[in-house]
């Protein structure tokens, strides 16, 4: 399924095509949001503001048009909101360079499912013993230091093959989307 | 681009996304990133990635079947730190790989699988589904402040809400529970149906069970009828309940209710209440233009326009915490008492959200009358208030009591117990007609109705 698939075809209820919308598109936000921020409760939270905002501001939105770009950007803006309104200290990026990191994620809103499928076909290919690690790493929630244990590695040893795990995901998904552009 | 430059930046790079760079080099990333465009194209392909394996991970993790007895024993099991690391490829490739070939259907976040079928006086928070008895629902977040809803999904399990409490559906067999009282039943011969904790999951094996969530995460467990199989989050420790029987999931371990020791109630926590009307206290309404501030004293009402923003009413409370012992606060509650304002009509208003914010007074604020108090214009003030938390007041509802508590509230208050707070209330939701309700409170002046209340235990 393709963003495009997101848009009006006929006139339906705008309620209903918004929650249509939002339910299609909320994975998406979640991983754009997963981008720029490492803490998956910070995230939700933000989510949870977008999705509101997003329903204020839904008659602002041109039918027809990209739900999931826009919808980043409400989300891109409510995290510079969250951001402001934290009271605790935590680590953090500027605002200029997230600014920077937005508007190059932006440029992959356009075929998000179509990513989101290729990465997952792209774990696939991996070797085996990188498949496992991305399966503890990511859906087992497994900290580095616990992997290392477990296996006998060091800390740096697991560091350096995700490391080159992820440049060879991010090679493989350019390389696909690329071909399939150009296919 | 010179080679040590360059695994610098890798080695900045994959920290920061790890969540483990600290400040300093955090600063030293952004630096090297933006004096080259190739790098910073790299660093957001690379955080792309990251986000979207984050994503595939965690939708990987919720289809997984959690039946599985693989999956359960690699969580649950010490033994997978002696083992080496050939042996645990081996064991767990072939659960890796069923995961990541799981084909997710983007459609299925879409799509609804539940009914919302009773509402028995429910006061909603804000949520991400609609709420009106017989909407259907799909993926979505419920905050039921009071009352008692149900919800009937289509695989005929039925799940029993008590306010106050915090659900997540999750897909058509998965919930989260974050807090309050669910009871769920599900069909005979559905096994599977799953209710996440903040101390870990409960499998329903083809019965009906009610679990309730304490404050501080703990859950008691009751099965009705059939067996639950609970699972400890941080250790894995497994247990199957049967019926008649109870449990306590803990963040450690599980414990019967005869081993288990409630946290004491009446223990030294000493709640104090502090009026609007105390030491430099205050409460008033303001209304977005100045020339037309005139109105009732004992009321604070609160209004969003769609078109004549000059109508806008928004409230400002003050608390003086001047004098309140020098100990940390564990809770607080914002108590807020709706009275009808007798302006607009509430038949042409719909379920409204309001947004309460928060900071501690600055020194060189005005004294707080509807004449001195500057309109806050929260779209573009931001940098000193921060969003203490939102409720929703239902369509028709003008004489309800609110209670507002939260994480950030907490932080507030403990952040600045020797001073002065001041909180604004707006109302999120815009007039959608004209001749709307103008929303209102009791303020400190209401001649029978208590005022805003701040509460605080320590």
């Amino acid at each position: 399924m393709t963003d495009s698939d997101a848009s009006i075809t006929g006139p339906v209820d705008r309620t209903e095509e918004f929650v249509r919308l939002l339910g299609h598109t909320r994975r998406h936000r979640f991983a754009y949001l997963m981008s720029l921020m490492n803490d998956r409760n910070d995230v939700e939270e933000v989510l949870q503001e977008t999705d509101l905002v997003l329903w204020r501001k839904f008659d602002n939105f041109e039918l027809g048009t990209n739900f999931t770009a826009w919808s980043c950007r409400v989300a891109f803006n409510q995290m510079r909101a969250w951001r402001q309104k934290q009271h605790r200290s935590r680590l953090q990026f500027s605002n200029e360079f997230l600014d920077a990191v937005a508007t190059q994620l932006d440029t992959q809103t356009e075929r998000y499912d179509q990513r989101l499928e290729t990465l997952r076909a792209c774990v696939r290919s991996l070797p085996d013993r990188h498949q496992q690690l991305i399966q503890q790493r990511y859906t087992d929630g497994d900290k580095i230091e616990s992997i290392a244990a477990r296996t006998d590695r060091s800390l740096d040893a697991i560091y350096r093959m995700l490391s080159r795990i992820h440049d060879s995901l991010r090679d493989c998904v350019s390389r696909k989307m690329e071909a399939g552009l150009t296919s | 681009m010179n080679d040590s430059n360059q695994k610098r930046f890798l080695e900045l790079r994959d920290a920061a996304l790890d969540g483990r760079a600290t400040q300093e080099e955090i600063r030293e990333l952004e630096s090297i990133a933006m004096a080259s465009p190739e790098r910073l194209r790299e660093f957001a392909e690379a955080a792309a990635i990251h986000g979207e394996l984050c994503l595939l991970g965690i939708e990987a993790r919720e289809q997984q079947p959690t039946a599985n007895p693989v999956t359960r024993e690699t969580k649950g099991s010490r033994t997978w730190r002696g083992i080496t690391w050939a042996m645990a490829l081996a064991a767990s490739v072939l659960v890796a790989t069923a995961l990541w070939n799981h084909n997710a259907n983007p459609a299925d976040s879409n799509e609804t699988f539940a009914v919302l079928e009773t509402t028995v006086e429910c006061l909603w928070q804000t949520s991400t589904v609609p709420l009106a008895e017989g909407q259907r629902l799909g993926v979505g977040h419920l905050r039921l402040a009071s009352g008692f809803a149900s919800l009937r999904f289509d695989n005929e399990t039925q799940l029993d809400l008590e306010g106050p409490a915090d659900l997540q559906i999750l897909d058509p067999m998965h919930c989260r529970l974050a807090s309050g009282t669910a009871v769920v039943t599900v069909r005979d011969g559905l096994r599977g149906f799953v209710v996440d904790t903040p101390t870990g999951r409960l499998t329903d094996q083809g019965t009906s069970f009610g679990v309730s969530v304490k404050s501080d995460g703990a859950s008691v467990v009751e099965v009705f009828d059939g067996r639950v199989d609970l699972e400890v989050r941080e250790t894995g420790e497994t247990r199957s309940l049967t019926q008649q029987t109870s449990a306590w999931l803990l963040s450690q371990q599980i414990l019967s209710p005869n081993e288990y020791r409630l946290p004491s109630t009446n223990d030294a926590r000493r709640l104090t209440q502090i009026f609007t009307s105390q030491g430099d206290g205050g409460d008033v309404w303001i209304q977005r233009d100045p020339e037309n501030r005139k109105g009732p004293e004992d009321l604070l009402l609160v209004k969003k326009s769609d078109e004549l923003i000059e109508f806008d009413r928004q409230i400002r409370l003050r608390f003086d915490f001047r004098g309140l012992a020098d100990q940390p606060i564990e809770r607080a509650a914002l108590q807020l008492t709706a009275v009808p304002s007798g302006i607009g009509f509430a038949s042409r208003t719909p379920d409204s959200t309001f947004s309460v914010y928060g900071r501690s007074l600055p020194n060189e604020a005005p004294p707080l009358s509807p004449n001195t108090v500057p309109w806050l214009d929260l779209e573009t003030e931001t940098s000193d208030w921060s969003l203490v938390d939102r409720f929703v007041i239902p369509k028709g509802s003008q004489s309800e009591s609110h209670t507002i508590e939260s994480a950030s509230l907490n932080d507030l208050v403990n952040q600045h117990r020797s001073d002065i707070i001041e909180l604004v209330i707006v109302r999120d939701t815009p007039e959608t007609m004209g001749g709307g309700l103008v929303h209102a409170f009791a303020s400190s002046r209401h001649e029978s109705i208590p005022g805003p209340t701040l509460r605080v235990w320590q």
